[in-house]
């Protein structure tokens, strides 16, 4: 795998993030070195076609929740609204960084449809190379994002 | 009477933004697939005016969907909601016959504007 490419993907990864977090809830995130904490959720998706990589968003559930919120333009949100809304957010993110690196590099990938579930998420070994970028919204929620370039022909497990 | 709507996305977060979306609007959710294979057996069924088309989904994706649909029924109107806005895929939903492209995270108005456009083709 090419590093400038992978470095080009980070980039993305990052603006990404916060732009499509911004788009849909208003919320704004910062780089920082805070994990996650409490409770979370998980979000990951693969990449296939010109770029072979995993990404997985995990973020403490009260920035998920402020996001369903906003998105569906009421005050309570069931359990189920945040699971689909973390699979939507992470769909569009996906979405987004795969047109930002069709504009950069012209390299044409598709997404696996995103998961969400409950809880925290460890990525297998079968990486090549691992990236990690800590957030912090402006209400002190933390997000973790963590791209994994995948070996030939492997993929991480469900 | 509205105009007939049938929205193609598993996503149910974008089902319900659809309905809050299109309520009091002259447009009209008549139903709500989450496959395009589901799509393909109700657009017999209801007929649909304009169908809404997200591209990544599991099973067949959108695109796939939105072909097979055309072959059956050249009438069919199909609107593409999807973040996968990249040239290679528009131009894909265009040679398809797609009317339109609506890119998420989406807003009422482009919505609305490209739903009307679609119907008014």
């Amino acid at each position: 795998m090419n590093l400038r490419i992978q470095e080009v993907f980070l980039l993305l990864i990052d603006q990404v993030l916060k732009d499509v977090t911004d788009q849909v809830g208003g919320i704004r995130l910062y780089r920082n070195d805070t994990l996650p904490s409490g409770e979370v959720c998980t979000m990951h998706a693969t990449f296939e076609g010109g770029y072979h990589a995993t990404l997985v968003l995990c973020a403490e559930l009260p920035l998920l929740t402020r996001l369903a919120q906003r998105m569906l333009q009421q005050e309570h949100v069931s359990a189920q609204d945040i699971e689909d809304l973390a699979k939507e957010y992470f769909n569009v993110i996906c979405g987004h960084i795969a047109v930002g690196l069709f504009r950069a590099e012209h390299i044409s990938s598709r997404f696996s449809v995103p998961h969400a579930s409950v809880g925290s998420y460890t990525p297998e070994k079968d990486t090549d190379a691992q990236s990690v970028l800590n957030y912090v919204s402006d209400q002190n929620e933390n997000a973790q994002i963590i791209h994994c370039v995948l070996n030939e022909s492997k993929s991480i497990k469900e | 009477m509205g105009k007939r709507v049938m929205v193609v996305d598993d996503s149910r977060i974008v089902q319900i933004q659809m309905e809050k979306i299109l309520s009091d609007t002259d447009f009209e959710i008549v139903a709500c697939c989450g496959s395009g294979e589901e799509a393909l057996k109700k657009y017999e069924e209801y007929m649909p005016d304009v169908v809404t088309m997200d591209i990544i989904m599991p099973g067949m994706d959108g695109l796939e969907t939105a072909r097979l649909l055309l072959q059956e029924h050249p009438e069919a109107r199909i609107l593409m909601v999807s973040s996968l806005a990249y040239d290679d895929t528009i131009d894909e939903a265009r040679e398809i016959g797609a009317k339109g492209f609506v890119y998420k995270p989406f807003h009422q108005e482009d919505v609305l504007n490209s739903l009307e456009q679609a119907v008014g083709d």
